[in-house]
């Protein structure tokens, strides 16, 4: 099973786009196929729903400043490092499912270019744009991508270490 | 010549600060100030929307305590309804605070402090963190995070998400609590009274092994305010304020919250966006209070559930003879003590058949057009000043945050550290852990008291009177 994590702050414009994301993904699969979790923020407990036995990847999404690319997927090394606050990065979360609860599940990250990031409750037009396309290079992402995620074979890991999937 | 040490951010609080100690020309410390330097304007840009949708905006000021903001926003709303909210409406929101408390409580304690109380405040800032935690005591961090995930499960439930909710509304709420949802909270009990426990053993261990540096974070004293119940009891939804000097002394006892005002005036400073409240009758100079789970263990006569009861009485030996505790190392007591208490009450509340009961909303229009509404959050009290038109249109939002009201004793603790860690002009990890600590027991929310949102790494910054930059650290 997938899973699949949006987070970002709703009332920040842009910064929405990765829980608007998961919202638009919850439907493409069944529940068996995927799991989906869309916050404000990346907590500590999230690391129980990364650990449980049947989550076999993980896909965060989030929005990001400064991207020239409309979205960009990189794979994820857990790194428990970094100062831990009141919210984690998808890399620490990863972390926290391997050595405390010893499921070391494969992550990435998907970032969805955004640039107005003040106080509004919609998308810009840009990262309106951008989101639907990563959208569709999301469910690609996920179709393309065995279950089994430990017997990954049809991509390099070149590839899978940083992928960029679509351009503007 | 005088310096200026700048520590910039301090880390695992919720925000972003930074903070500066003052060297006078002999090289000791004349002054601190812990800054907060964002703003988000909550108060202005909130003004001409509806009140109606205040619950559902103030609790995005902060992922991590936004019920807070729901519960005092929500009874300003049902004062400008002019309603009384069902009694099973009330029961509800009262097991989502609690859920808050245990949530805020389990990640502040197990979560951010436990590596500085485990590791030691000398230990490497690269192992101090939870990476560190993980390293050395696993079963902790996973304790810890399973009594997070149940605080935020019981918020999810009643709810439908944990953070940011929208479930309680002006006059009640909006959906009840099933059998089956009711059933499934309770069996999560057990192993939560055992984390508690845990947590307990650990305070006291640590209690022994920072003996003799436990008066460095914030021993001195101040007033505590405090929401008790009607009885006197420890209360966290309701009640009256109380608000004692450091000999335990009344100097309020029963003020109507929607009198707070009369108690609180808020100074501000060109360096700060966070306001310094005070108690007013005694100005500025001599009104510093402290809030949160130290203040109410203080000023409330009992907690009224047994077994924090218990825990209590022990609690207040650290007092002495009556007096109040007055050192903010021993938050992290009350935080316990009041995780155990809230637990209590959850068990409580949902043996309590009121909770099946679907009357859960009042409904009406505006009939006045003031709401204040006060509730204790995990950090402190907070209040929820709205002014509406007839057509409820918000003419005037104030909001006094629990971080905000201990703005006072922060820079006091930090001072007090700092005169007595500080050694020449050179940066010292173990003094820049210590300060960092000594913000940190009072669980600082920034994004709530100063409605701001970012973090940084950690940047030090020694400078002189005249702006030159001696010395530069920086962490993350």
């Amino acid at each position: 099973m997938w899973l699949i994590i949006g987070y970002g702050n709703r009332l920040r414009g842009d910064d929405s786009a990765g829980p608007r994301l998961a919202e638009r993904l919850s439907d493409q699969w069944s529940k068996e196929q995927i799991s989906v979790i869309s916050g404000h923020q990346l907590t500590p407990e999230l690391a129980l729903e990364l650990a449980a036995p049947e989550v076999e990847g993980v896909l965060f999404l989030d929005a990001k400043q400064n991207q020239t690319t409309a979205c960009v997927i990189s794979q994820l090394n857990p790194d428990g490092t970094g100062s831990c606050g009141h919210q984690l990065s998808p890399q620490q979360l990863l972390q926290l499912a391997r050595k405390l609860y010893g499921h070391a599940v494969p992550g990435w990250l998907l970032t969805i270019a955004g640039e107005q990031f003040s106080f509004c409750e919609q998308l810009s037009p840009a990262c309106e744009y951008n989101s639907t396309l990563a959208f569709q290079q999301a469910v690609n992402f996920i179709n393309s991508t065995p279950n089994k995620l430990g017997t990954l074979s049809l991509l390099s890991k070149t590839q899978l270490i940083h992928r960029t999937i679509c351009s503007d | 010549m005088s310096k200026i040490v700048t520590i910039e951010p301090v880390t695992r609080i919720e925000g972003h600060a930074k903070i500066s100690i003052m060297l006078d020309d002999a090289g000791k410390v004349a002054d601190t100030r812990f800054h907060v330097t964002e703003f988000r304007g909550f108060e202005k840009f909130c003004v001409g929307r509806s009140f109606w949708e205040m619950p559902g905006i103030t609790a995005r000021i902060c992922g991590i305590c936004p019920v807070s903001h729901l519960m005092a926003s929500s009874k300003a709303g049902d004062m400008i309804l002019g309603v009384r909210t069902p009694a099973p409406a009330v029961a509800l929101r009262r097991l989502m605070n609690y859920g808050q408390m245990v949530q805020s409580h389990a990640l502040s304690f197990f979560l951010l402090s436990g590596p500085d109380l485990i590791l030691g405040m000398d230990a490497d800032p690269a192992q101090r963190n939870m990476a560190g935690l993980i390293a050395t005591n696993p079963d902790l961090a996973r304790a810890g995070i399973r009594m997070r995930a149940f605080g935020q499960h019981l918020i999810r439930t009643l709810g439908d998400r944990s953070v940011h909710p929208s479930w309680t509304v002006p006059g009640g709420v909006r959906k009840s609590l099933t059998a089956e949802q009711r059933d499934e909270i309770l069996k999560q009990l057990p192993e939560m009274y055992a984390t508690v426990d845990i947590g307990l053993d650990l305070m006291k261990d640590a209690l022994d092994k920072f003996s003799d540096e436990v008066d460095a974070y914030g021993e001195f004293p101040s007033l505590f305010m405090g929401l008790v119940g009607e009885d006197g009891g420890l209360e966290h939804y309701d009640g009256k304020l109380r608000m004692i000097d450091s000999d335990g002394k009344l100097l309020e006892n029963s003020a109507k919250p929607e009198d707070y005002a009369t108690l609180i005036a808020e100074a501000e400073q060109n360096w700060s966006y966070l306001k310094f409240p005070y108690y007013k009758p005694l100005g500025p100079e001599n009104g510093m209070y402290r809030v949160g789970p130290l203040a109410r263990l203080n000023v409330c006569d009992f907690a009224g559930t047994p077994l924090a009861d218990r825990e209590l009485r022990q609690f207040r030996h650290y007092g002495g003879h009556g007096k109040p505790v007055t050192g903010s190392f021993y938050y992290h007591y009350a935080r316990l003590i009041e995780i155990l208490h809230s637990l209590e009450r959850i068990e409580e509340i949902l043996a309590d058949e009121i909770l099946l009961d679907h009357h859960i909303r009042s409904k009406a229009g505006v009939n006045q057009n003031i709401g204040i509404g006060i509730s204790e959050a995990p950090r402190g009290t907070l209040i929820h000043h709205y002014e509406v038109d007839d057509n409820g249109i918000l003419e005037k939002v104030n909001l006094i945050i629990a971080t905000g009201q201990n703005n006072l004793a922060m820079n006091k603790t930090v001072k007090q550290l700092a005169e007595r860690f500080i050694s020449g002009d050179k940066l010292d990890q173990g003094l820049l852990n210590r300060v960092e600590h000594g913000i940190r027991v009072y669980d600082p929310c920034l994004s709530c008291s100063t409605h701001e949102a970012g973090r940084m790494p950690m940047q030090i910054k020694l400078i002189s009177a005249q702006g030159e930059l001696l010395d530069e650290i920086q962490r993350g």
